[in-house]
């Protein structure tokens, strides 16, 4: 294993090769990997939800796992070991996560957790890593209560909360003062519940920025892998107003854009929302026009190494949300292991607090008080194929910073 | 609220409510005739829908691709049912073991549903209208998405066609009869292994069309399989056990009312159906009347079985 050798300037020639200098495994030996023997696996468990209501895309999850366990792997592992990924699958149900992680945990002596998509997963897993398992669970769900213990917990957000988007959505209303009727419309489950609650918290007229005179004057929940979403459109038709948030996701996103499209919806009122990439690309008539934001990896936006890898895992999974986000949790731990130059839980928490890792989106800080990463969200307008990008993409693209909205 | 607003939201209930009978249909079909409550229904209706992908990646999404998916799909998943039929739940009838048919049915869903992740992965797919059926017309200020109009027309002609096949054909008179009184029908020399058959082929055949017919309307996930069948035993508990003008009447007012309910609450729309439900039958044991009529498959004190008789 090559030593790193140099003083300052080969530190900052070093810096500028981004993430390759991070994983290089290079470092010494002696003393850092105190808690696992010499050639010893870094064992990862990754919770994938390959039943249950996120089977749709949990693939991608775990090849977005695979890829960036590969990544490191090929540049030496960290500190020594290799990095080796569990996968299991947790079917989208709190008991059977917890029994996995508990499982990979007591029966695997496994130190590092990663994966589900789902938050009522996510918090189960959290309060078992807390306490007294010092596991470092990386992870990326919405819910911020799964964040809530403060800078003492081992688990670290990979995307941003409900919290943070509802936020982000707000400012985004704000600055079009024109937009006086606002509707919201979201899924009927925990997170649709939560951006539209933040959502409206920050639009309330006392908050710092607001414009005044705007009113959100209906939010719909509607079924969360509903068929028919014909009526509520209906409703929000009927209501006139001038701007609705959608942050209905993934195929509830295109069912609502495909019934919408007949109905007129898209015409009579502007409507943005949350779309990844993976989600427009899949409607055979993409709903060219919307503004739509993302914090999903994506190769197509985000221009880092990180992004270029994920482009080998071809089409949707590299377009998508899925497959970046578990690249990321991945990375995320490998990286805190080599800041902490050591494998030991609680070390690598603390080398992780208030860090700035690399990931898919490029070079982005982990909150101390809730290890929330600030991930940047993109935001733009909705694009047909061209030649360039032969597929349904963002156009006039801002990143829009998310750290404003940390309250720590 | 404006007339408009009541056009838009009534043509949405009544294509809500056609999709959810097609399925509904199904299983009143093979539950009134042969007795068996078909919990591989929801697995049906998603085969048709995932099918449906495949029969448009194949044959193009212009109007005669869905023409041709529109029949085809659903005459092959009556086949697929049919052998089924033969070859598994035929086994199940003379020991009239309730207890079997349920097991066996719900590893029939479990199989399907496995099949298709195997097939067809996990990924959600998407299929495109043809040009003629996207966009909507707007009538008295409402736009009615095109689509939603194919599928009440298309409704109404299935419906009428059932209605006319078991009263106005032999077949029907036989399928009647045969609810009211197997071993007679035997007796008279009816074939009823073959009539079950069809029957079952038939039940199928119809949630697998409200497959086909929701298909285009949203993405097909292998999450299909939960919101059919749900819906489907509501309509069929709501309208009665067998009671083919009670399923319709019920995913009519279900699928009117959710739609209606959609305006002030979309929490209230989804309780919708649970809440008609619980009126119905609440006034079904208080009453001992459904509130509509009674007519379906099974006649009055063995009438259809008399006429078949002769």
């Amino acid at each position: 294993m090559r030593r790193l050798a140099g003083g300052p300037a080969t530190a900052i020639a070093l810096a500028a090769l981004g993430p390759a200098w991070v994983l290089a495994g290079c470092g010494s030996s002696s003393s850092q990997s105190a808690a696992l023997a010499p050639g010893a696996p870094v064992k990862i468990g990754y919770l994938a939800s390959l039943t249950g209501f996120c089977s749709t895309f949990s693939q991608e999850y775990v090849k977005g796992a695979e890829l960036a366990v590969e990544r490191v792997n090929e540049r030496g592992g960290v500190l020594g070991h290799r990095l080796q990924l569990i996968v299991r699958d947790d079917r989208a149900t709190p008991t059977v996560g917890v029994a996995q992680a508990r499982d990979l945990v007591l029966s695997g002596h496994v130190k590092y957790l990663a994966g589900t998509c789902s938050s009522a997963v996510g918090k189960s897993v959290e309060q078992l890593v807390a306490n007294p398992s010092h596991v470092i669970y990386a992870v990326g769900v919405a819910d911020p209560a799964v964040f809530s213990g403060g800078p003492e917990i081992y688990a670290f957000d990979t995307i941003p909360t409900a919290k943070v988007e509802g936020e982000n959505a707000a400012a985004y209303v704000r600055a079009h003062p024109q937009w006086k009727r606002i509707a919201a419309i979201s899924e009927d489950y925990s997170y649709g519940y939560q951006v539209t609650a933040a959502f409206k918290q920050a639009m309330a007229t006392d908050r710092p920025g607001s414009a005044g005179g705007q009113t959100i004057i209906s939010q719909d929940y509607v079924p969360s892998g509903g068929t028919d979403y014909t009526p509520y459109i209906d409703k929000l038709i009927a209501e006139r107003p001038d701007v609705v948030y959608s942050t209905a996701i993934t195929e509830d996103t295109v069912t609502l854009v495909k019934q919408a499209l007949p109905l007129g919806l898209f015409d009579k009122t502007h409507v943005f929302g949350i779309m990844d990439y993976a989600t427009i690309d899949a409607m055979p008539k993409p709903p060219v026009g919307i503004e739509g934001y993302t914090y999903y990896p994506s190769s197509s936006i985000y221009h880092t190494p990180f992004a270029h890898d994920l482009e080998a895992l071809g089409g949707v999974a590299a377009n998508g949300g899925a497959a970046g986000d578990a690249f990321n949790q991945i990375q995320l731990i490998a990286q805190g292991i080599l800041k902490a130059r050591s494998t030991d839980p609680t070390k690598v928490r603390e080398a992780l607090s208030g860090a700035t890792v690399q990931t898919v989106q490029g070079s982005v800080a982990i909150h101390r008080c809730n290890h929330e990463v600030a991930m940047p969200i993109a935001m733009g307008t909705v694009a047909g194929p061209t030649r360039a990008q032969p597929f349904a993409h963002f156009e006039h693209l801002t990143l829009v910073s998310t750290s404003k909205y940390f309250e720590c | 609220m404006s007339l408009a607003t009541f056009i838009a939201q009534l043509f949405a209930g009544l294509g809500l409510a056609f999709v959810l009978f097609f399925t509904a249909a199904g299983l009143n079909l093979v539950w009134g005739v042969l007795g068996v409550m078909n919990f591989a229904a929801g697995s049906v209706y998603m085969l048709g829908a995932y099918l449906t992908t495949s029969a448009i990646a194949l044959v193009g999404a212009s109007a005669l691709g869905w023409t041709l998916a529109l029949i085809a799909v659903p005459l092959a998943v009556a086949a697929l049912g049919a052998a089924v039929e033969v070859a598994l739940l035929r086994r199940t009838y003379r020991a009239q073991d309730e207890n079997r048919q349920f097991m066996l049915t719900l590893a029939l869903s479990y199989l399907i549903a496995g099949a298709i992740v195997l097939v067809f992965g996990t990924h959600f797919r998407t299929v495109s209208l043809p040009g003629a059926l996207s966009g909507g017309w707007s009538v008295l200020g409402a736009t009615l998405p095109r689509y939603t109009v194919v599928t009440i027309v298309l409704g109404l002609l299935v419906t009428a066609a059932i209605w006319a096949v078991l009263y106005r054909t032999r077949a029907g008179l036989l399928t009647r009869a045969a609810v009211d009184d197997r071993e007679m029908l035997s007796v008279l020399g009816v074939d009823v292994d073959r009539l079950y058959s069809g029957v079952f082929a038939v039940g199928i055949g119809l949630g697998a069309l409200g497959g086909v017919l929701i298909a285009p309307q949203g993405t097909v996930s292998t999450n299909l399989e939960t919101t059919a069948l749900v819906p489907a035993f509501i309509v069929v508990v709501t309208g009665g056990l067998g009671n083919m003008t009670g399923a319709l009447m019920a995913a009519l007012t279900i699928g009117i009312a959710q739609s209606f309910a959609a305006l002030h609450d979309a929490t209230l729309a989804q309780l919708t159906p649970y809440a008609v439900m619980s009126v119905v039958l609440l006034a079904r044991a208080a009453t001992g009347r459904l509130g509509w009529s009674l007519t379906g498959l099974r006649s009055r004190r063995g009438g259809a079985a008399r006429s078949a008789a002769g």
